[in-house]
């Protein structure tokens, strides 16, 4: 399954590039976050555009939400989400038990500090995939133990 | 043949917008802007019995004596407006939709280009025409927006649709 490896040895590198160039002083330190999510978020639109071509139109959030956990995260982390949680008021919990980019780094508590820049650029991704089918949203990740992990999206109601 | 293609963006402005005879361009601009509220009306969930909710391709939006105007729709709200001469009886409901499926792909090509910011106008490279008439699009290069300088006489789109940039290559 060489191709899982590509993405997971990339996006390793990607975290790995621009924290080293912002010790060296290019980007301003505590930016890298943000540009990791920018980056996920502008890769998030061009995917959701191809991979929704063919797909049904949707009929409301809970459709497009159920499409993320599913074919999104199937086609991008060949899994899917364990548990889609809701209030019903514009806030989903999407909880992965064994997240694909977590799994390599470790499987307790070690590392826990670090495991937030691994997860920006999946917090973009979501955002894009959503702000492309017309959803603002703020999106946001959580760990408690590598690798579950739990991204929190808050619908912004315009 | 299709006289005139749009692509509107989920805020309802034209990301590009070509017709094939170049004069009374605004009689087209004028025509993908009204059938903007028939292509609302089909997707909101109050026209449920009019088009299958599922579906992308949204079908004939509405005739004119001369024209008729064809719609499609993706799941990112962007909208895809065609309007074919009515004369030309020979053009089927499976062409349109194989017209709209080409326009999809070549738009996703477009979403996907890295030096394209979502939300800018889209210029096209030039097309060559599959069959006489029959608008291809090839290759979308994105472009910021840039101002164009009408032709004398031709004053700016009272609709605010700015004037779009000469192709390249004729029809």
């Amino acid at each position: 399954m060489a191709d899982e490896a590509l993405f997971l040895l990339l996006h390793n590198e990607m975290v790995s590039g621009l924290y080293k160039s912002a010790e060296q002083g290019e980007v301003e330190n505590g930016r890298c976050i943000t540009k990791l999510e920018n980056m996920g978020f502008r890769v998030g639109q061009g995917l959701i555009e191809r991979f929704t071509k063919d797909t049904a139109r949707f009929k409301d959030e809970l459709d497009i939400m159920k499409f993320i956990c599913k074919d999104f995260w199937t086609t991008v982390f060949k899994k899917q989400i364990d548990n889609l949680r809701t209030n019903h008021q514009g806030i989903y919990v999407l909880q992965d038990n064994k997240f694909r980019l977590l799994t390599q780094m470790s499987a307790g508590k070690q590392y826990l500090e670090h495991a937030s820049k691994y997860l920006a650029f999946t917090c973009g991704l979501i955002r894009g995939g959503l702000s492309n089918l017309g959803i603002k949203s703020i999106v946001t990740a959580e760990v408690s133990s590598m690798p579950a992990c739990k991204f929190q999206v808050m619908i912004q109601k315009l | 043949m299709a006289v005139c293609v749009a692509v509107i963006a989920k805020e309802n402005y034209p990301l590009y917008i070509r017709s094939a005879p170049t004069e009374n361009e605004l009689k087209f601009h004028y025509m993908v802007h009204t059938s903007l509220d028939v292509v609302d009306e089909k997707i909101s969930a109050m026209g449920k019995a009019l088009v299958d909710q599922r579906e992308l391709y949204l079908g004939l939006l509405y005739p004119t004596e001369d024209y008729k105007v064809y719609g499609y729709v993706t799941n990112s709200k962007v909208k895809f407006v065609m309007v074919v001469d009515s004369s030309n009886t020979a053009l089927r409901d499976n062409e349109i939709r194989s017209m709209f499926r080409k326009l999809h792909n070549s738009y996703t090509d477009v979403m996907c280009n890295p030096f394209y910011n979502p939300g800018d106008r889209i210029q096209s490279s030039g097309s060559d025409a599959a069959e006489p008439g029959f608008p291809v699009i090839t290759t979308w290069i994105p472009t910021c927006e840039k101002r164009m300088g009408g032709r004398p006489g031709h004053g700016p789109c009272p609709l605010g649709f700015p004037r779009m940039p000469r192709p390249l290559t004729a029809w």
